[in-house]
């Protein structure tokens, strides 16, 4: 029969049918319904087996803190592990598959490891897998892989979405349950900006699952038709189903908000959605947990906590058994009792340690006051108790209340230290939470409902008070005042039978007491030995019995023995979330070049730079191998003339009186004098001496330069001119602003370049050599009008411009340059060709501008400036930088031209041992010169500049290349650059 | 006459797509220049550009809007406004230039941006999705500007409308914006 225990009443809509499968069986439950309270109305009380003993296991809570009904949901690609049940909102076909257990869940193979426990105690991997040392990799580590671990990964890439996303308020408060809703309702009717997030997606919190009235409503309906004012109200988001997982820096909470059953239906919503929410005021409002108590064998599924009983009694109408116990030290164990009477079950037995009157009467009850439970029977469902009295008592459910720990975690996430509050034998929030949290409710400690209700009530109105808000006129909600007493008691004697403290990890008293016994004496210590407090729950309903224990067993208070830091996640947050969307192709943004459109219609073959795509070379029909394309592309451009995209450089727009005097104090070289109308090579250094960074800037008229940077620099470069606009010499009337997006900038090299532009630059702008000679710059049109800047500058080596035009007329210009360019049988060149060119001109570029190299190790120092102060001046005279046997840059050619010569290969003595000893320096950038038939490269060798001649050997050892290469000039090509000028 | 011609175009081609309660659509048919304001010079600048065109230099984080509402300043730093403006030429710097009168340093930055708008009633709800910065009404009123990065791109986000935002991106990054704005709609609505 379906749903045997199900019973009538509760929070669930009867009228919607769910289906959904456990381990491959067809089950049915209701809207409303979590997994673990459907799995429990099918009388499903085995539901996995435990981690390190594959102990059966039941259902323990009905909350976020559940310990063992962790499920694998979903199957395939969106199969998700350890998914707490007793969190997932049931949704048609949810597919439900117990874990960790090898065979059927009801006959564990691995079971077996439950009749070694006694090999197997608190630290048993350090003491047992010492020897012998080689086991460790190729036996044992391999072994217990293999064993450990909970639930198992699809494999396959996680086929769901996630999204993030940035939300705002005054107020935050965190938990919708009785104190929480009260904040919320008097921090809105202030006016003030609130969110109220919760993690189930039912607001009400214990409301929904206790029979407590409020306001004369049952505490449920006080709940929703909270939530119905809230919702009116223009200035409250309400996010259920959302929880908030960690606090940080600056009033910033981080949040994930639930989606699954929505994502089911619709594949292309997220899954999740990972919020940022940056608030003024934060009340933590987020209820408290209950504990269990430490007895022989009380792991057995039945064995629940007494408040999740009530949870699926009151609200998804689920009675767990049929021969029901409690066993208590708090009053507010016996209300599990009292609702199983209101509901028409016999409760079996109420067990309290505390030797005291009973609380309450309960009919038909046996009353064992002043007892304790001290084992229990039935291997794969609990059959009975036995009790401290010596009695046994036949039962299929025992609730059990050891009583209730504040959930004061998000206080601790800045360090706070929770202190012991006797009274309800509990920790409480100290007194420094994260800036602008306070706390209310139970969270607080405050343990009795009226009382939380005010002072969640009361914080609402303050805070909204103190941020500038008028108070709430509205008076709380009032509901009958129940008190909360309690005893602590955190375990009873077990003798040879295991009690266990963290059911998820199977952590045991003896466990524990054996840490301590070992000289773990801190908490801290004893979590990592013992395991204790990790993992999914992370030890929501152990960690303060543990500390209980720990402080019996070493004779200390609560206090003297602490908690471990509470950090973020407070629940498990998916990877996925993190990463929201930024996946694949979105991990990061792409930037095109102008000319990217016509390139893919070329076939262009794209690299990425940063976050550019460049170009890297033009495959024409027939060239299989891509040298074969480069070396094309630098035979055209060096006879006739070739076009190379050169947009991604730095631009930087500079205006002012003060230009020159800056500029001049920036670069290394002297830029006071720069004729309008002219260009100039500039070298940048840090304030250390190291080159950081080099290009042209052209003069466009008296108070207009225009910079370029490297592609990689030009942030950087933009930014450090800021700084010594702003920081240094604030006083200059400099104004810059980067332009490299507003031009489309295009080299055009070659023989044939002249001719290329002259048939697309206006007649009446003259770019003859006589009248724009190499290293002239101006503002010119093109194509009947366009603006466009030219530069007559070159990187190739030949004659050659950039000429820039606004980036709306990109696109077009390189199809209007290729046309033109067609009688000159003109090709477009990717960055392996440039890069070729340029080593063959001995340019440094970015593996030469290292941060370790100064201008004179470049062989620049000839540029330096004597005459005058700029930024790396100083620190480049220190005696290191001068000295002759630096890495000084040179040339590198194979003697003999047929052999390979790699970037990266290390520069050794020709019968020297590849040694870091021996080791004179590496090769830093190397290609195959098409023009000169050979391998060549530039590389940092020791007194490189007076070694030129020298015969040495290039060492790859990773390549498996040796070569004898000779030490020579970097510049392969023209050197003394006749071409540029032609 | 030159032989070749050069044809313009858009950062995004003028993309436009409507959904249901939100329009995101490339705006094409505005300029973007920047105003250098030097330190001894501000004042007369004020002036000029407040006699030429009736504006103000705006608060930090503010627009002040021409009343046929053709011209809108931006201020984003301390030493510089950004004229919004409708115009389509490629000469909008010395456009302005000659409209303000004014002794400032332009900039030509139409062309740096690409600029989407995203409007409609559900607009705060896909861009809360990106933006990091609180766009309630009451908080980011209606002219406010600001500077933010959305999905690692470096933004800038103005309300030109009671529930219209145009996003401003540097040109290369356009598409990966528009993408962006796109998965928004689609995870949200």
């Amino acid at each position: 029969m379906s749903q045997i225990n199900r019973i009538d009443g509760g929070l669930i809509d009867r009228e919607k049918v769910l289906n959904f499968t456990f381990n491959g069986q067809i089950l049915k439950g209701y809207e409303g319904d979590t997994l673990a309270s459907a799995l429990l109305a099918n009388n499903k009380h085995l539901i996995g087996r435990s981690f390190k003993y594959h102990r059966p296991r039941g259902i323990v809570t009905a909350g976020s803190e559940e310990p063992n009904a962790i499920m694998e949901i979903g199957n395939g690609a969106y199969k998700e592990p350890n998914t707490r049940a007793t969190v997932t909102q049931l949704y048609n076909g949810l597919e439900a598959n117990s874990q960790n257990h090898r065979g059927p869940l009801s006959f564990d193979f691995m079971a077996i490891t439950d009749f070694l426990s006694p090999l197997l105690g608190a630290g048993f991997y350090y003491k047992t897998f010492m020897w012998p040392k080689a086991f460790w990799e190729k036996f044992y580590e391999p072994a217990i892989r293999k064993s450990a671990g909970l639930g198992t990964l699809s494999t396959e890439t996680d086929p769901d979405t996630y999204d993030k996303g940035f939300r705002h308020c005054d107020i935050l408060i965190i938990g919708a349950g009785a104190s929480g809703l009260s904040a919320a309702l008097s921090a809105a009717e202030s006016g003030a900006k609130i969110i109220l997030a919760d993690e189930d997606f039912l607001m009400g919190g214990r409301l929904n699952s206790e029979t407590n009235e409020i306001d004369g409503l049952a505490g449920s309906e006080w709940a929703k038709k909270t939530v119905a004012k809230l919702s009116a109200m223009e200035n409250v988001t309400l996010m259920s189903d959302t929880t908030v997982f960690g606090a940080y820096d600056h009033g910033i909470y981080g949040a994930i908000e639930n989606r699954a059953s929505e994502a089911r239906e619709d594949n292309d919503k997220p899954r999740q959605v990972n919020w940022r929410i940056y608030t003024k005021r934060t009340i933590l409002c987020a209820g408290a947990t209950e504990r269990l108590i430490a007895f022989g064998n009380n792991d057995r599924p039945g064995i629940m906590l007494a408040s999740a009983v009530r949870a699926y009694l009151n609200r998804f109408s689920v009675v767990p058994g049929q021969r029901i116990s409690v066993y208590t030290n708090n009053d507010d164990g016996w209300k599990t009792a009292k609702d199983l009477n209101a509901k028409g079950f016999r409760v079996v037995a109420v067990i309290d340690s505390r030797s005291i009157s009973p609380v309450m009467r309960v009919p038909g009850a046996e009353i064992c006051m002043g007892t304790d439970v001290i084992d229990t029977k039935g291997r794969r469902a609990l059959k009975s108790i036995q009790l401290s009295n010596g009695k046994t008592i036949e039962t299929d459910t025992l609730a059990v209340s050891g009583g209730w720990n504040p959930n004061l975690h998000f206080t601790c996430h800045h360090r706070g230290i929770p202190k012991w509050n006797e009274e309800i034998a509990s920790f409480v929030p100290d007194s420094a939470p994260p800036v602008g949290m306070s706390v209310a409710g139970r969270a607080k400690g405050t343990m009795v409902l009226a009382d939380a209700i005010i002072e969640g009530h009361n914080q609402g109105s303050s805070v909204a008070l103190e941020l500038g808000y008028k108070a709430s006129e509205s008076k709380p909600a009032t509901t009958s005042v129940v008190a909360y007493n309690i005893s602590a008691h955190w375990g009873v004697p077990s003798g040879k039978n295991r009690a266990w403290v963290d059911f998820q990890n199977d952590v045991t008293v003896k466990d524990i007491k054996l840490a301590n016994q070992e000289g773990f004496k801190s908490v801290e210590h004893v979590k990592r030995y013992t395991t204790l407090g990790m993992a999914t729950d992370q030890g929501k309903t152990a960690n303060v019995l543990a500390i209980g224990i720990m402080a019996e067993s070493m004779g200390q208070t609560m206090e003297d023995t602490g908690t471990t830091i509470f950090r973020p996640p407070y629940v498990p947050v998916a990877i996925g979330a993190f990463a929201g969307r930024r996946r694949g192709m979105e991990f990061y943004p792409t930037r095109y070049t102008p000319s990217h459109d016509w390139s893919a219609e070329q076939n262009a073959v794209f690299v990425e730079v940063g976050m550019w795509y460049r170009s890297q070379w033009f495959p024409l029909p027939g060239e299989t191998h891509w040298r074969q394309s480069v070396d094309r592309e630098v035979r055209q451009t060096r006879s006739s003339v070739g076009i190379c995209d050169v947009t991604t450089l730095g631009k930087i727009d500079i205006k002012g009186e003060d230009v020159s005097e800056f500029l001049n104090k920036v670069y290394a070289n002297a830029f006071a004098k720069v004729p309008v109308g002219k260009t100039r090579y500039g070298l940048m250094l840090r304030e250390d001496g190291i080159a950081m960074d080099d290009g042209t800037t052209a003069r466009l008229s008296e108070n207009h330069f225009v910079m370029t940077t490297t592609t990689a620099n030009a942030v950087s470069v933009y930014r450090h001119l800021q700084f010594c606009h702003q920081c240094l010499w604030p006083d200059l009337d400099v104004h810059m602003i980067s332009v490299t997006e507003q031009y489309a900038q295009y080299a055009v090299a070659g023989p044939n370049s002249r001719k290329l532009l002259e048939k697309i630059v206006d007649p009446e702008c003259d770019i003859s050599n006589e009248a724009f000679p190499y290293m002239a710059a101006g503002e010119i049109t093109v194509c009947g009008g366009v603006p466009a800047r030219l530069f007559r500058i070159s990187f190739s080596g030949e004659l050659a411009y950039e000429i820039a035009v606004p980036t709306r007329y990109g696109d077009s210009l390189m199809r209007v340059l290729m046309e033109a360019g067609e009688e000159f049988s003109v090709i477009p060149y990717g960055t392996e060709a440039l890069g070729v060119m340029r080593i063959e001109k001995g340019h440094a570029a970015g593996p030469e501008l290292n941060g370790q190299t100064s201008a004179y190790d470049l062989g620049m120092g000839g540029m330096i400036s004597g005459k005058k102060d700029f930024i790396g001046y100083t620190l480049g005279l220190r005696e290191e930088l001068q000295r002759d046997d630096r890495m000084q840059m040179v040339g590198f050619k194979p003697v003999n031209p047929n052999d390979l010569l790699l970037a990266g290969s290390h520069l050794l003595g020709l019968r020297d041992k590849a040694t870091t000893e021996n080791d004179q320096g590496w090769i830093s950038s190397c290609i195959y010169s098409p023009i000169l038939g050979h391998y060549i490269g530039i590389g940092f060798i020791k007194s490189g500049h007076s070694r030129k001649g020298e015969n040495v050997r290039a060492v790859d050892l990773v390549r498996g290349n040796d070569v004898e290469v000779e030490i020579c000039s970097p510049h392969f090509f023209d050197p003394e650059g006749e071409r540029l000028r032609v | 006459m030159s032989d070749y011609e050069l044809i313009k175009e858009s950062p995004l081609g003028g993309a436009e797509h409507e959904f249901d309660g939100v329009t995101v659509a490339e705006v094409t048919d505005q300029s973007l220049v920047m105003v250098a304001l030097p330190k001894d010079r501000a004042e007369d600048i004020e002036s000029a550009i407040a006699e030429s065109c009736g504006l103000s230099i705006p608060a930090m984080g503010q627009s002040t809007r021409s009343t046929d509402a053709s011209l809108t300043l931006w201020r984003l730093q301390k030493n510089q406004v950004l004229a919004y403006f409708s115009y389509e030429g490629d000469d909008a710097e010395a456009n302005l230039a000659e409209r303000f009168n004014a002794p400032a340093y332009y900039t030509d930055q139409s062309d740096t941006w690409g600029m989407i708008r995203v409007s409609g009633e559900r607009s705060r709800d896909v861009l809360e999705r990106i933006c990091p910065i609180d766009l309630d009404p009451n908080v980011f009123t209606l002219g406010s500007v600001s500077r933010t990065v959305m999905e690692h791109i470096g933004t800038i986000i103005f309300r030109d409308g009671d529930d219209s935002y145009v996003l401003l991106t540097m040109r290369s990054f356009s598409r990966s914006m528009l993408h962006a704005i796109e998965v928004s709609v689609k995870n949200v609505l």
